[in-house]
């Protein structure tokens, strides 16, 4: 299908479904949106997005990273309808069904994105790995604790590192962040990873938002980085 | 509760009006800075490198700036923020940082540095309640303390023109006295903050803020008692709207409306 935007209807109309949805968790899929004429526009220059699986964060992210490019004269990350559009398309993947057809949808800002609130842009379950994938595209595998994840269950991780600015945009940090808490094997998160005590996610981002005060973070390698972490991080360390 | 940061190394804060960033379009059409930095006065080593850094939510790019000496791009290297469509929402950060033996410190930091327009003045101001859309259900305003750089005011993005009723008379006259009672009740019940100290930190800018009100007197640091801080606060909303003649801003948007109402 070619890749559309929606405008203000699209937006309110794709919201009035979720808000349905709410209310009644089997409330069929309104896919007649995505070629409604009052509701969407074509994006130029005709791009074709195709109805696949990701199995994860990384695979939709690459997918439409890839996709992405080709559109040309908008601000993709800030194109709140764009991302709506591409969300009601792949709406199964976002909010899948249980096994009684009941969809449980989380927050709007997962489906309809807040592109100028600082604290949700993020949270977006398309346009937040896309984000992330681009921000490190030189090397999308560093990233790969932030989108390692279903794409309808980002995780706490992602929640502690996105969050900061300061942390996701630094190539290094991002690095680290895989480094100490991605399982090569599993393919997912260390135990832990995720939890609220010593050497979790949530602590990393607060031991760097003190570290950020006192160090250029860009400046250090990971390993330079991960020296300077307190013991409560022996855990994670690699072996 | 956000975590409060120890400047143990004593970083130093560069002031607004020693660093200026003009951004344009350059021949090709793309956004190119012009960062116009004065660091002459921060006691800093010359040879220490200068670094700006522009940045809008996950998109960011870092262009080495030369040297507290000679603070301006050299040779090859380019300003041309070729990551960012617009220039909506951008903001820069310019570091020094120290390359002698203890080379990775950071020795002095300006942050959230907005575009300048090449006619303003610069604005040394920083704003301790900056407005911000957010998506409220039927909640017209609230105020989020969810970030590390202080509170925002969140203004129901489903209005329209959030940023034209955040600036109205009648929203000011009517919610910004009683978010600042809100937020130094929380600075002092959920932060538990009971210094000055720290310019950078928006909990103390914001006590000093009330605390150089006129009338308004220090707060009462060294009490835990909730009477006490209750007084002071409400002496300080009371001076703030007394400066700013809240309720005479008030009234004569009330006399619009009904006017307008017939």
């Amino acid at each position: 299908m070619n890749l559309h935007r929606f405008n203000d209807e699209g937006v309110n109309r794709f919201g009035r479904f979720l808000d349905a949805l709410a209310a009644d968790p089997a409330q069929a899929i309104p896919t007649g949106l995505l070629t409604d004429a009052t509701c969407v526009v074509p994006v130029p220059p005709g791009v074709e997005v195709e109805a696949r699986q990701f199995a994860n964060r990384m695979e939709a992210a690459r997918y439409l990273h890839g996709v992405l490019s080709e559109v040309t004269g908008c601000d993709i990350e800030r194109d709140a309808g764009l991302w709506a559009w591409l969300t009601l398309f792949y709406f199964d993947q976002v909010c899948p069904p249980d096994g009684h057809r009941r969809r449980k949808a989380g927050e709007r800002a997962r489906y309809v994105p807040s592109v100028a609130n600082y604290q949700k842009y993020y949270r977006h379950l398309l346009a937040g790995p896309y984000r992330v994938y681009r921000a490190h595209r030189s090397d999308p595998d560093r990233a790969l604790v932030l989108l390692c994840g279903a794409l309808h269950k980002p995780g706490e991780i992602v929640e502690q590192i996105v969050a900061r600015q300061e942390i996701i945009t630094n190539p290094h940090a991002v690095e680290l962040a895989t480094t100490i808490y991605f399982d090569p094997e599993s393919g997912s998160f260390k135990r832990g990873a995720a939890g609220k005590g010593g050497g979790s996610a949530r602590r990393l981002a607060d031991v760097l938002n003190q570290f950020d005060v006192t160090w250029d973070l860009y400046w250090m390698s990971p390993g330079g980085i991960l020296a300077k972490l307190p013991r409560e991080f022996d855990r994670f360390r690699p072996a | 509760m956000s975590i409060r940061r120890i400047n143990s190394t004593g970083r130093k804060r560069i002031a607004r009006e020693d660093a200026r960033i003009l951004v344009h379009p350059d021949p090709d059409g793309v956004l190119a800075f012009d960062a116009r930095l004065d660091l002459s006065d921060y006691a800093l080593p010359g040879d220490a490198d200068v670094f700006v850094e522009a940045y809008r939510q996950t998109t960011f790019m870092r262009f080495p700036h030369g040297t507290v000496a000679a603070p301006h791009p050299t040779g090859e290297t380019s300003c041309r923020l070729t990551d960012f469509t617009s220039g909506d929402g951008l903001l820069f950060r310019v570091k020094v940082t120290s390359t002698d033996e203890r080379s990775g410190i950071l020795l002095a930091e300006g942050d959230r540095i907005p575009v300048s327009d090449d006619e303003e003045q610069p604005d040394n101001r920083i704003a301790l309640l900056p407005p911000a859309p957010g998506e409220l259900g039927q909640e017209t305003w609230r105020v989020d303390f969810a970030g590390a750089n202080g509170p925002l005011l969140l203004v129901n993005s489903r209005v329209g023109d959030w940023k034209a009723l955040a600036a109205s008379p009648l929203f000011r006259s009517l919610v910004y006295a009683a978010a600042m009672r809100q937020i130094l009740w929380h600075i002092y019940k959920v932060e538990q903050i009971r210094d000055l100290d720290d310019a950078q930190d928006w909990r103390c800018r914001w006590l000093s803020f009330a605390a150089a009100l006129p009338g308004g007197g220090d707060p009462p640091l060294a009490s835990g008692d909730d009477d006490e801080w209750d007084e002071w606060i409400t002496s300080a909303v009371e001076s703030f709207t007394r400066q700013h003649q809240m309720l005479d801003h008030l009234k004569p948007e009330l006399e619009r409306i009904r006017g307008e109402s017939g």
